[in-house]
């Protein structure tokens, strides 16, 4: 593969030009109900070239390598038609020669579990979902693994292969009295090991039965409180609020985004530190090179609550002098890298629970996350519950917890952060654009915030 | 050897083949950025052994040997199925190829995007216009078992446009998706009309209290809280227990002004199709009318489980609705709004798909939201939500539906007033 990748690159007539090929091998098992609703298996093989010719990025992926000098010769017609309408000349930052081969360390390897115990440890926690309350109507059981081969050349003479894996999961329980329905569920995700998907008994019981218990809750009373987000929530928040916020490739086209993210400026209380890493070993969107060969890093983003970095591919790290952060990243073949999170955090701080329910006179407890949008300025994002906070206690449960609000506003008004840092995986990912899911995770301690708007009945 | 010389006795199956072949065109901040390309071929076989089903979906070229191996081990262990394959039919053919999209050259993708950044900026200098043009041809070709062998080819234009203008601190953006299946149907000057107003009416930020108002949702946004309703009506949600609408044919569910249908074989329709995944010819059928529950949306397996008969509405993922034709109703959107004496105007909505759709419940954020005082546009509302519950919405809150419909991906729908709907916002 290494001589064949290189004698193409060796062919092309571009400024910059890399090319990926990968062979992917997908398992996937769901349930739904009492009855297994798929089992599919994929083999995604395919490949796409890169080139750079002044201003413009030509890209042309592919399944079948036949005919590839034809295919960069198409890529390098694209490049050089952007650069005759548009003027001027795309830098990439620090072109290091790299050639490595990288192998998964794995704990449990999936390959190694054979499909019958993969599909009789679903079947069971489906069992358990659907006995534990007779309100429990149905189950959404997800369960994959995918191993990819991933072979990387580039211009500067890199040249890498990646095994990388990917697994992950979602045991959800749905209850209805025949009215209202509720859900719950409980989640897992690696990188490197299967037993993440084992021994998860107990907290599937109690989503289910929490998931049953909803039911009863009235929805929420619109309005603006005072929240705390647990762990989950809060990942949620950070990776939708601020991480794609932090994105290089939209800010430096955007001056005006450019001003709201400029290095120095001020977001959050000075106790906020956020951070994207692509070394949080085993966590979903851990790698040690991203679809641009560029190592991976810990990358800050907010430290003392001043902004101190961006997510950076090569092209975003040259317009913005600074360094590649190893956040390029596409799904895969079909799609060039653009900047993506990995594993993105709210770091620990100080705060216990209970300081931050006291003085709370009337606040929303905001738990787990079912999911998340923003547009830059507005973020919404949906509790899995709520728990009202009275006087100080924790009180009655409430549902259809929907928040939103301004980032930067609500960034400012974090006004307390937990020592309970944790980080969560799950069986979804991230969408940008039209790449959809990537793999990424999201850690935090619970957080508090001040005047949220959260929706719901008035 | 072919795939069906491959199956042994007692095993059945299909094979879906999906060759596409797209060129997509993008334009930030006003400049042309990306080229992109790609050509896929893929093959998706379902195996069928001993009532039991395994799917294998494969993209490596010469693997058919392979993939047979992969899908008898899925099918033993893949889920219960009883339905038969359909055999050969005699399917429609609707005009959803353009023959010309293959021979657009580059350049005839890139002008139009450049002449609609031109004529926007001039509106003001400071806006930023994204534009993503995508041409797609694909050609699919599903033989299986029982002797069904069909193939089509399908055209589609997927265009994206973004305006975004920042003055101080506020942040405007409209966007538009059009979506058709011939390159001369997209309209690019009324797009950018329509876009360009968006943005002229939410340059100023007028105060709102939270409460109960008239809302009125354009095209675009009532296909953002229709989400439920296609939901409810899916062939899987009901053979699984969770649609509320389980047993319910022939009931009212909404007010007689309601009605929804789905045409597979509409010429130019975005998602129609002579036959779906599973080689079931598509048709047009009422789901919803006059307010009366009439079908749901089904694959084989839900229409088997539910015996009802199946509507040539299968998915890759299950059913899935061709085109969701909404009849119109008789007002002009002027004359909509100028029936609210204080409501809002809803064009963009963000977050209004999470929750759960079972209940009918949805809330979102209105990201471009406009008050409206005694039928005018008072100018924009910020960091406020909708909560509302489209069921009870559809039964007795629709105040009016308009009388001209737009294309909303595969939906065509009018605008709608529903009063009241609770809004929550920022004091």
């Amino acid at each position: 593969m290494q001589s064949k990748l290189q004698n193409l690159i060796d062919l092309s007539k571009s400024d910059y030009c890399d090319i990926r090929i990968e062979e992917t091998e997908v398992t996937f098992i769901s349930f739904r109900g009492k009855e297994m609703e798929k089992m599919d298996r994929k083999i995604q093989f395919g490949g796409c070239i890169r080139t750079l010719i002044g201003s413009g990025w030509g890209f042309i992926s592919f399944n079948n390598l036949d005919d590839l000098e034809k295919k960069l010769r198409l890529a390098e017609e694209q490049a050089r038609a952007i650069n005759q309408v548009k003027k001027g000349k795309i830098e990439l930052a620090s072109g290091k020669k790299i050639v490595d081969r990288v192998f998964t360390d794995y704990g449990e390897d999936p390959r190694n579990v054979s499909l019958k115990e993969k599909v009789d440890l679903m079947e069971h926690y489906n069992q358990l979902i659907l006995k534990t309350d007779p309100r429990i109507t149905s189950t959404r059981i997800v369960y994959f693994d995918k191993h990819t081969d991933w072979y990387y050349a580039n211009s500067d003479g890199s040249y890498i292969y990646q095994e990388k894996t990917d697994i992950g999961g979602n045991l959800g329980a749905t209850a209805s009295d025949g009215q209202e329905r509720t859900y719950d569920s409980v989640t897992f995700g690696s990188t490197n090991d299967f037993s993440s998907a084992r021994n998860h008994d107990e907290k599937v019981t109690a989503a289910a039965q929490r998931a049953a218990d909803q039911l009863t809750a009235p929805t929420v009373k619109g309005g603006e409180y005072t929240v705390i987000l647990d762990p989950e929530m809060a990942g949620l928040f950070v990776h939708e609020a601020f991480g794609h916020l932090s994105e290089a490739d939209e800010i430096y086209e955007d001056k005006n985004l450019l001003s709201l993210m400029q290095l120095g400026t001020r977001y959050g209380p000075p106790f906020l530190n956020i951070y994207d890493s692509g070394r949080e070993w085993g966590n979903r969107g851990s790698m040690k090179y991203d679809d641009e060969g560029t190592p991976t890093e810990k990358t800050y983003l907010i430290k003392g609550g001043e902004v101190v970095g961006h997510l950076h591919s090569r092209e975003s790290a040259a317009r913005m002098e600074a360094r590649p952060t190893g956040n390029s990243r596409a799904i895969n073949y079909r799609y060039p890298p653009i900047c993506r999170m990995r594993t993105t955090c709210i770091e620990g701080g100080n705060n216990t629970f209970e300081d931050m329910l006291s003085g709370i006179k009337l606040g929303v407890y905001a738990i787990g996350g079912i999911g998340g949008e923003t547009n830059g300025e507005l973020f919404t994002f949906t509790a899995t519950r709520g728990q009202m906070i009275r006087n100080g206690q924790l009180a009655e449960p409430v549902k259809n917890v929907t928040l939103t609000g301004n980032v930067f506003h609500t960034l400012d008004n974090i006004d307390m952060i937990g020592k309970d840092f944790s980080i969560l995986n799950n069986a979804g990912g991230c969408g940008k654009f039209e790449q959809s899911p990537l793999p990424t995770s999201e850690g935090s301690p619970h957080i508090r915030i001040q005047n949220v708007i959260v929706g719901g009945e008035s | 050897m072919g795939f069906f010389e491959m199956l042994q006795t007692g095993e059945k199956g299909d094979l879906y083949r999906k060759k596409t072949s797209h060129t997509t065109v993008q334009f930030s901040n006003n400049r042309l950025k990306k080229i992109n390309s790609g050509e896929s071929n893929r093959d998706i076989i379902r195996l069928i052994k001993n009532g039991q089903l395994g799917l294998v979906e494969n993209t490596k070229p010469d693997n058919q040997v392979r993939l047979i191996e992969l899908a008898r081990e899925a099918s033993e262990f893949g889920p219960r199925v009883d339905f038969s394959l359909p055999g050969p039919g005699r399917p429609g053919t609707p005009d959803i190829w353009d023959s010309k999209l293959e021979d657009l050259r580059l350049d005839d993708l890139i002008q139009p995007a450049i002449n609609f950044i031109e004529e926007a900026t001039k509106y003001h200098p400071d806006l930023q216009v994204e534009i993503s043009a995508r041409k797609e041809s694909n050609i699919i070709e599903l033989e299986n078992s029982s002797g069904f062998f069909g193939e089509f080819k399908q055209s589609q234009v997927k265009i994206l446009l973004g305006l975004r203008l920042i003055e101080g601190k506020n942040l405007l953006n409209s966007y538009s998706f059009p979506y058709r299946t011939h390159w001369q149907d997209i309209n690019w000057e009324q797009e950018r009309e329509n876009l360009l107003q968006k943005i002229d009416w939410g340059r100023k930020n007028v105060p709102l209290p939270p409460g109960n108002y008239p809302v009125l949702f354009l095209p675009e946004t009532f296909g953002d809280i229709l989400h439920p309703v296609e939901a409810c009506l899916n062939g899987q949600s009901v053979a699984r227990g969770l649609s509320p609408w389980e047993g319910k044919l022939g009931q009212e569910l909404f007010s007689r002004e309601i009605s929804f249908f789905n045409q597979g074989l509409l010429d130019k329709g975005p998602n129609s199709k002579p036959f779906d995944r599973e080689g079931v010819s598509c048709s047009s059928f009422p789901l919803i009318e006059k307010g009366e529950l009439k079908s749901y949306f089904l694959d084989l397996e839900t229409a088997e489980t539910l015996s009802l008969p199946p509507t040539g509405t299968a998915g890759e993922n299950g059913p899935e609705i061709n085109n969701l034709i909404m009849e119109p109703g008789n007002k002009k959107l002027e004359e909509m709004l100028g029936e609210i004496d204080e409501g809002i105007l809803v064009a963009g909505t963000m977050g209004a798909w999470a929750g759960n759709p079972y209940g009918g419940q949805v809330s979102g954020n209105i990201s471009l939201g406009y008050k409206i005082k005694n039928g005018k546009i008072q100018g924009r509302i910020k960091d406020a939500m909708f909560s509302l519950n489209v069921f009870q919405a559809l039964k007795n809150r629709v105040a009016a539906i308009g009388s001209e419909r737009e294309w909303v991906e595969n939906m065509f729908l009018p605008a709608i007033l529903i009063e009241p709907v609770s809004i929550s916002i920022k004091g």
